[in-house]
């Protein structure tokens, strides 16, 4: 299953501004705004771009998907319930976010 | 997900520009973002050796600013902040607030705090309908925290940032390097240019060094003490009922130090304030404005004798 954010939503991440690495994603046009960090960040960026979160995350984390799939399939549904993130039927284009190509490595550091 | 902590002011603001956006989308209306985070990266110093992964808004050193800064389209005005009350935003001053800014409303959302709805920009006397359809002609798109916000073409940005300097003195010296020190002969050129069409040339006159240009001009007195750091609230309102452009502007200029401004004190107090606190505040605005008046008279006889 795919991923990407929905048009529905405005995010921003404290990581590019030198702040904390703490994400905000808001629920448009009510502004009611909720704040991701550390795995629950990591989660959402790589879901809001496009990649299979639970093989990327299994390789970040050095381990084996099948034993992280159940608890990152129901953190990805509790996004999708709230309206943070969206499924996309099918393959998906890659969403570039500004800085992509080191986002991977950088949210190793978390 | 964890409880909303307060949010960084800089990412706080960015997030607030977005959601003006979208219930701008969500009502039909044309807005405008205008400074902070709506300035484009090119007006500005760039970064020093940025970093290999720096992010675009890093490569343009943000702009910080407090509120989200949008001018609206006068004929979308009341649909637009109906539909940002439907959206819980809390109208805090209105346009009539006064002390001459009577071209912005501040607007209050829980989590994302201050905007800061213009219907006019301070130093662009041009109607507000056509300074409006003039600015929007060129305007372009600038995503702001991913979503994408309508914002003035780079010469108005820099025009609107100049305005915004001559407004508030010595403190905006940074704004007007930005924008004016360091641009191009044919980028000052496009601003004049711009400011000309608008009716803005005296304060950017008086931004970049040239208010003297204009001493003609009905409204030089106000620019030059916008400038003056000392000036009295006095001399500031005699140069605001002479800068004014028609009757009607003129006696809201006069009788402005008049105007009970209770959302000013609802403001400073963060809640609705009691009779007893308006009466005392109006009270002494006024002692304060008569105190300012005879300080200006005792000397000008000083200065005749």
């Amino acid at each position: 299953m795919r991923y990407q954010a929905p048009t529905g939503v405005a995010y921003i991440d404290g990581a590019d501004f030198g702040l904390l690495a703490e994400l905000y994603v808001t629920q448009l046009p009510w502004g009611d705004t909720v704040v991701l960090r550390g795995v629950g960040r990591l989660i959402w960026l790589l879901a809001a771009q496009g990649n299979d979160v639970v093989e990327t995350l299994a390789k970040i984390a050095g381990q084996p998907p099948a034993d992280i799939a159940p608890e990152v399939g129901s953190f990805l549904t509790g996004l999708v319930d709230r309206g943070l993130l969206v499924e996309v039927q099918g393959s998906c284009p890659k969403y570039e976010l500004p800085g992509d190509n080191s986002r991977v490595s950088a949210l190793r550091d978390d | 997900m964890t409880e909303l902590p307060p949010i960084p002011l800089i990412l706080r603001t960015r997030l607030a520009h977005a959601t003006l956006q979208a219930v701008a989308d969500d009502c039909g209306a044309d807005i405008l973002h205008i400074k902070g985070a709506a300035i484009d990266a090119s007006i500005g110093p760039p970064t020093e050796d940025p970093s290999a992964d720096a992010t675009m808004d890093r490569l343009g050193l943000p702009r910080l600013s407090a509120d989200a800064d949008v001018l609206v389209r006068p004929a979308h005005l009341r649909e637009f902040l109906a539909a940002l009350q439907r959206y819980g935003w809390q109208a805090m001053t209105r346009f009539d607030t006064g002390g001459g800014a009577d071209h912005s409303s501040d607007l209050w959302h829980e989590e994302l705090g201050w905007a800061d709805v213009h219907r006019r920009f301070p130093g662009i006397r041009l109607n507000a309908v056509p300074a409006f359809d003039r600015l929007w002609i060129d305007h372009r798109v600038h995503p702001i925290a991913h979503r994408h916000c309508a914002v003035p073409s780079v010469d108005a940005q820099r025009l609107v940032l100049l305005l915004h300097a001559a407004r508030n003195g010595q403190t905006r010296a940074d704004d007007v390097r930005d924008c004016w020190t360091t641009a191009t002969e044919t980028e000052r050129k496009r601003v004049r240019t711009l400011a000309k069409e608008l009716g803005a040339e005296v304060p950017l006159a008086s931004a970049t060094g040239h208010l003297d240009e204009y001493a003609d001009r009905p409204e030089y007195d106000l620019w030059r003490l916008y400038a003056d750091d000392e000036a009295s609230r006095f001399d500031v309102w005699r140069a605001r009922i002479k800068a004014a452009q028609t009757a009607v502007d003129r006696r809201h200029a006069m009788l402005n130090p008049l105007r009970l401004k209770a959302d000013t004190l609802a403001l400073v107090l963060r809640r609705k304030p009691t009779t007893l606190e308006l009466a005392r505040f109006y009270v002494r605005r006024l002692l304060s404005n008569l105190f300012d008046a005879q300080s200006h008279a005792s000397q000008r006889t000083r200065r005749r004798a």
